[in-house]
């Protein structure tokens, strides 16, 4: 008598796709008009994911910038505090110190807080302990052009993990390209400056 | 330019959110699908809020189960079984059966001390499963564990000897007789009576997701042995493997005599596969020192052009402009939604929306959601914080703390262009019908068009219609054998004649007659099966856990056609509910009152309710109507479940699925099925709710 144990799951599904069939999408368009000449390259692997993205707001010493298909994300001097549209976001983040870091600051370990979302909608942070662990100059390779800038490492970790950000900044002290871990089903994501 | 792949996002963030983690060992599900080996209980729970459905099956028999971790010490389980030759009624046997198992030890890895849990099978039901146990687990290290316990009833089938609690009393030495009646009620003259007997088993979980046990059970089914089954011996082998997370496929080797297979399907309502959502990005804040297009105050801008602003504003995050009014410094405006899940975030996109659309000079603003022409909280906040705070790592909590949040006294100011408002939706529909002998699981699937007309703010006018497509709940043919008034058992008949049926057809009118109160009225085909005057009255302070509410109806039954005409029966029906917020993740509701039978009694229900809107609970009614006029089952008793769409796919989305499960519909106890009641509707607008979803504010 399998049959009931069939149907009763057959029906539990199926009563989840009646409710799909009234999906709706939250689609939006930008309101600013971007400012187009600026762009970068946005990958995440772990997603399978990549586009191009362009400002869309600055806000202080934060630009946020956005995918053709709404999902952003905000660096404060290079640094990412905040993704969208990824599902597992960084919610917001206090990077002081790897602002500091990454700008050649001290090398002392200093704390990094990330706030996230769990699925319960309840906010949680994870703190981790960060320093500059190795700083060199690089050739970096940006579309057909090479560019010259210091490739700085941080590293950070907690009980958990250890997470390791590199950043390349050109002699203008602009991130030129960078891999940073925003978090733990996202993971790294790379991005690289678009120059036209 | 290459595009995102949003599915890929989906599937990528909702995967990981599948996983347990958790230090303390857990149980396994066993073939009546509580925590156990095989056929015997074990002491460990599962993860707390797990909710799981596991199918068994062997020779002629299946079992089909829902176990919830109400709490992380206690599990209650719905069973429903299907037996061939069982001996006892004879011939073929459907049977329901509800087990709970209280854990009251826990394991000290530490030191020589293991869990210890308590248990009751089948205490509501026909008692065919009728037992008790007190079983201990122990981790012994290199995945193995032992397990070993004392059962009565059933459980002391095999090698059974007298009642050690016989010390304490002797009329534990003998297991009463139990007078089934109409099933449905606890008999505890029969707990932890007669002989005893002892079980056990090891269990070793040899790989991350590959589990072998071996138990030795003391049931000797009595019903079964002979006729379903030979139960040659007491031993049973079986081997658990986690095909995914959430998975677990199990086959076992059973009494000597014959295999069985069982399957599990597990979630955490805790973190449910759609995660904390992929939402697409909100419109970013914009700060007022780049919006200088947008003017400097509403009076130099017109209040005509900043109407328009919001609206588009509001138009491109998903939300509808329901009412607008500005003063000097703060602008006040009224939202509805129609995309997100939780108010908090229509919150959050409103205030959004306004920083892109209203002047400079506008330091504060006013957000007040508004559902069905009803407000409840008036959300204020202040524009630079939303500028200070927008990627500030702490933004959920910092900005609640400083967002004021207040009753909506004053009238709705709804824009010119919101009423009159007509909409249509034409969608699809599937209503499952469950637990018939004859078949225990009908649906019908078929299309619905619902039409609202709304000429005022409150007023409403709405209709349903339903064309069946496909199904066989006309296939049953089971006439009702109730002695009351037949206002639910006649379903059947309902769902033969009712093609197309009209669903609902009513107006309604929603409004605020005082502060804190609520009022509703509706008039018309209420629900399928009954129409008339619906009038609801509800108390509810803004940032109160607590509400009264009172509903007084009149209503006559329709035709089973479910076209226009009534059939005779007619009742004054109504209720005071009193509802609870526990604020520790319960929440209770009582209603006294008159049911639709003209009964009259008490509904009691507890709902364990989640922060992203999952709700799993029971609810029982009682009712002057004795149990044997009552029939099968005794009372009105259930399950419900609610889960919202959007934390299953991870998009946004106002749709919940809502499933409320009886073992068996009768007529005592039955409520009028009025939509909108009005807690449901308002409750979401408060202090409380928004600040449980609050996480999503900024998302």
């Amino acid at each position: 008598m399998m049959r009931p144990v069939l149907a009763i799951a057959l029906t539990t599904f199926l009563s989840s796709c009646a409710q799909l069939a009234g999906l709706v999408g939250g689609g939006q368009t930008i309101l600013i008009e971007p400012d187009v000449s600026e762009a970068i390259l946005v990958s995440v692997p772990a997603l399978r994911a990549q586009g191009y993205a362009v400002p869309s707001a600055r806000v202080g010493s934060v630009t946020t910038w956005r995918t053709a298909d709404s999902a952003t994300f905000s660096f404060d001097r290079g640094v990412i505090v905040s993704t969208r549209g990824l599902g597992d976001d960084l919610m917001g983040a206090d990077v002081r110190q790897s602002i500091a870091a990454s700008t050649g600051g001290a090398g002392d370990w200093a704390p990094r807080i990330n706030g996230y979302m769990n699925g319960e909608y309840q906010s949680y942070f994870m703190t981790f302990q960060c320093r500059r662990s190795a700083t060199q100059s690089e050739q970096v390779v940006l579309g057909d052009r090479t560019v010259a800038a210091t490739r700085i490492t941080e590293t950070c970790v907690n009980d958990e993990r250890q997470i390791e950000n590199i950043y390349w900044r050109n002699g203008n002290g602009v991130m030129v390209k960078s891999r940073q871990w925003v978090s733990s089903n996202v993971g790294y994501m790379e991005t690289e400056r678009v120059i036209r | 330019m290459r595009y995102w792949i949003r599915s890929v996002v989906v599937i990528a963030s909702g995967g990981l959110f599948l996983g347990q983690s958790s230090a303390e060992p857990l149980a396994g599900y066993n073939t009546y699908g509580y925590p156990g080996l095989i056929d015997m209980p074990s002491a460990l729970s599962r993860p707390d809020a797990e909710l799981a459905f596991t199918s068994s099956y062997f020779k002629n028999q299946s079992r089909n189960t829902i176990t919830f971790q109400i709490l992380p010490r206690l599990s209650g389980s719905f069973r429903y079984s299907n037996i061939n030759n069982f001996r006892r009624e004879g011939g073929e046997l459907f049977d329901r059966s509800f087990s709970l198992q209280y854990r009251f030890i826990d394991e000290n890895p530490n030191s020589w001390r293991p869990a210890v849990a308590v248990g009751l099978n089948d205490f509501l039901g026909t008692g065919i499963y009728s037992s008790e146990y007190i079983v201990a687990t122990k981790t012994l290290g290199h995945g193995v564990r032992v397990t070993g316990g004392l059962g009565w009833g059933r459980l002391a089938g095999v090698g059974g000897f007298d009642n050690p609690l016989g010390f304490i009393d002797q009329r534990f030495e003998t297991r009463p007789d139990i007078d089934v009646g109409q099933g449905g009620t606890v008999d505890t003259s029969q707990f932890f009576r007669g002989d005893a007997a002892f079980f056990g088993g090891v269990e070793w979980q040899a790989t991350d997701k590959l589990a072998f046990t071996l138990e030795y059970s003391s049931d000797d089914y009595p019903y079964e042995d002979g006729s379903a089954f030979e139960r040659k011996s007491p031993y049973n082998i079986g081997v658990s493997y986690q095909y995914r997370p959430g998975i677990t496929l199990g086959a076992h080797y059973l009494y000597g005599s014959e295999f069985g297979v069982q399957a599990t399907f597990a979630t955490n309502p805790k973190s449910p596969r759609g995660g904390p959502g992929a939402d697409r990005a909100p419109m970013p804040v914009l700060p007022r020192r780049s919006a200088e297009s947008l003017g400097w105050s509403v009076e130099s801008v017109g209040e005509d052009r900043v109407e328009t602003n919001i609206r588009n504003a509001l138009a491109q995050s998903g939300l509808t402009l329901h009412g607008f009014s500005a003063s000097g410094r703060s602008v006040r405006v009224e939202v509805e939604n129609a995309t997100y899940p939780n108010m908090a975030q229509v919150v959050g996109r409103t205030a959004r929306a306004l920083t892109n659309s209203v002047p400079t000079g506008v330091d504060t603003f006013t957000i007040v959601p508004v559902v069905k022409g009803l407000a409840g909280a008036a959300v204020t906040l202040n524009r630079g914080d939303l500028e200070e705070l927008e990627y500030n790592y702490d933004n959920s909590w910092s900005s609640f703390a400083r967002a004021s949040f207040e009753s909506d006294t004053g009238p709705l100011t709804p824009i010119a262009a919101r009423y009159p408002l007509f909409d249509w939706q034409l969608r699809p529909y599937l209503s499952p019908s469950l637990f018939d002998p004859d078949d225990p699981v009908r649906v019908d699937v078929g299309l619905e068009l619902a039409a609202q007309y709304q000429p005022a703010p409150g007023f409403e006018i709405r209709g349903a219609v339903r064309k069946k497509l496909a199904g066989n709940l006309d296939e049953s043919t089971r006439e009702s054998t109730s002695v009351l008034e037949k206002v639910r058992s006649d379903f059947n008949i309902y769902e033969r004649e009712g093609d197309p049926a009209i669903t609902e057809l009513v107006a309604a009118y929603y409004f605020k007659p005082g502060d804190d109160l609520y009022g509703r009225v509706t008039a018309g085909y209420l629900e399928p099966m009954f129409g008339g005057i619906s009038t609801e009255l509800l108390w509810k302070p803004v940032d109160s856990q607590f509400a009264l509410g009172a509903e007084l109806n009149y209503v006559k039954q329709r035709d089973f056609d479910q076209l226009f005409g009534f059939r005779d029966y007619e009742v004054a029906t109504g209720h005071v509910s009193g509802y609870w917020d526990m604020g520790n993740g319960f929440h209770g509701q009582v209603d006294v009152g008159r049911y639709l039978a003209g009964d009259w009694g008490t509904t009691l229900t507890l709902d364990r309710e989640f922060k992203n809107g999952w709700k799993v609970g029971a609810f029982a009614t009682f009712t002057d109507v004795s149990f044997d006029d009552f029939g099968e089952g005794s009372f009105d008793k259930g399950l419900r479940f609610e889960i919202p769409i959007s934390t299953v796919t991870g998009q946004p989305n106002t749709e919940k699925l809502s499933y409320t499960m009886r073992p068996v519909q009768r007529d005592g106890g039955a409520r009028l099925n009025v939509s909108d009641r009005l807690y449901e509707t308002v409750r979401e607008l408060h202090t409380p709710q928004l600040n449980d979803g609050w996480g999503r504010f900024w998302k």
